[in-house]
């Protein structure tokens, strides 16, 4: 198929279909804003709010199409949709970002960059990451690094970044000094999504007694802190910080979760 | 350097993950005894082995082992699979 100069088409994502691609392909001035804004009309009369304008094939993209396609992003953002512009070329992209255009649009530099912050962002898809690490403290501030990262890149505030990090620290120490763990290793699961942040640390052990795991039971259940003493103090803590606590000892294991809810912003 | 150890991660693919996967690799490398030119290398290697393979698994989860030895990293990348995706090497002094 031969494409006119200046070309602009929507079509469904096949990998997403509650988003449509707008794509444009030459040069794109004036006479491309009746139908960019006729197409976005029909859109939001059939109910669909997430455009992603395809840049790939444009080699100019006038200031009054830029002007029409602010428009529409207002249009789409007051039905809670969204506009993000897809890999364009790093010429068309210097300029843009020259008109401020990168404020205001989040660029994507392919499909499965943007198909990853989409299903993230409004169909609350969660992140995960599984840690088995040798039971060594050295570990523990890379690991606390580590997790502190993955939440402040998905827009949690360094407030909640530091909160998981001092979990994750008393939680580890604990495993890798209290735990013993007799294969040497201790293990951390951490998921999280927009709302909620879910962290357990688990470690193998020697045979516990029936009530060698009472007394664990009881330490998480009520912590103890003996005034003047810097000991003791995690788990109480961890309590104070997360939205729940949970604790599960078996035999020749301890587990402790919790959950943390994101902060009102 | 004491003696082997392995850390194995498993982590959603996701390309705004990657500086802290790398800066993870480098923190590990330096608590092992690495200096920080071998941890700086250790985290240009974790780079050039995820950033492909983010880019073309575009969700799902990533296992990356690092296997310290004696004066060595050795990365190893796999898919969900199981498949083998990369490995590099480090000597770490």
């Amino acid at each position: 198929m031969t494409l006119p100069v200046s070309t602009v088409l929507l079509e469904p994502f096949a990998e997403e279909p509650t988003v449509s691609v707008l794509r444009l392909y030459g040069d794109i001035g004036l006479e491309a804003i009746t139908r960019i804004s006729a197409l976005v009309d029909d859109l939001v009369e059939k109910k669909r709010f997430h455009l992603l304008v395809d840049l790939s094939q444009v080699n100019f993209l006038s200031s009054p199409v830029v002007g029409a396609l602010m428009g529409c992003r207002e249009r789409l953002m007051r039905r809670s949709g969204s506009i993000a512009l897809l890999a364009p070329k790093p010429e068309l992209a210097e300029k843009l970002n020259l008109m401020g255009v990168n404020l205001v649009f989040p660029y994507y530099s392919n499909k499965n960059a943007f198909l990853r912050h989409f299903r993230w962002e409004y169909q609350s898809e969660s992140r995960s990451l599984t840690l088995e690490v040798p039971a060594y403290a050295g570990y523990v501030p890379a690991i606390r690094r580590l997790i502190a990262g993955l939440l402040l890149s998905k827009g949690y505030t360094p407030r909640e970044a530091f909160q998981l990090e001092s979990i994750v620290d008393e939680l580890s120490n604990n495993a890798i000094e209290h735990g013993l763990p007799i294969d040497k290793k201790f293990s951390i699961s951490f998921s999280f999504d927009k709302s909620s942040i879910h962290l357990a640390v688990a470690n193998g052990c020697k045979t516990l007694s029936s009530e060698a795991q009472e007394r664990i039971r009881e330490k998480f259940r009520n912590p103890c802190i003996i005034p003047g003493s810097m000991r003791g103090r995690g788990i109480a803590l961890v309590k104070k910080i997360a939205s729940d606590m949970t604790f599960r000892v078996d035999a020749q294991r301890v587990q402790v979760s919790i959950t943390k809810m994101r902060e009102e912003s | 350097m004491m003696e082997p150890q392995t850390i194995r991660m498993d982590i959603s693919s996701d390309d705004v993950f990657l500086p802290y996967i790398r800066q993870f690799v480098s923190d590990s490398s330096l608590a092992m005894g690495f200096d920080p030119r071998s941890a700086s290398l250790a985290e240009v290697e974790t780079n050039s082995l995820f950033s492909y393979a983010i880019d073309v698994i575009p969700s799902g989860i990533l296992r990356l082992e690092c296997r310290f030895e004696p004066s060595l990293l050795r990365l190893s990348l796999f898919d969900e699979g199981g498949n083998l995706c990369g490995t590099r090497e480090v000597v770490g002094l």
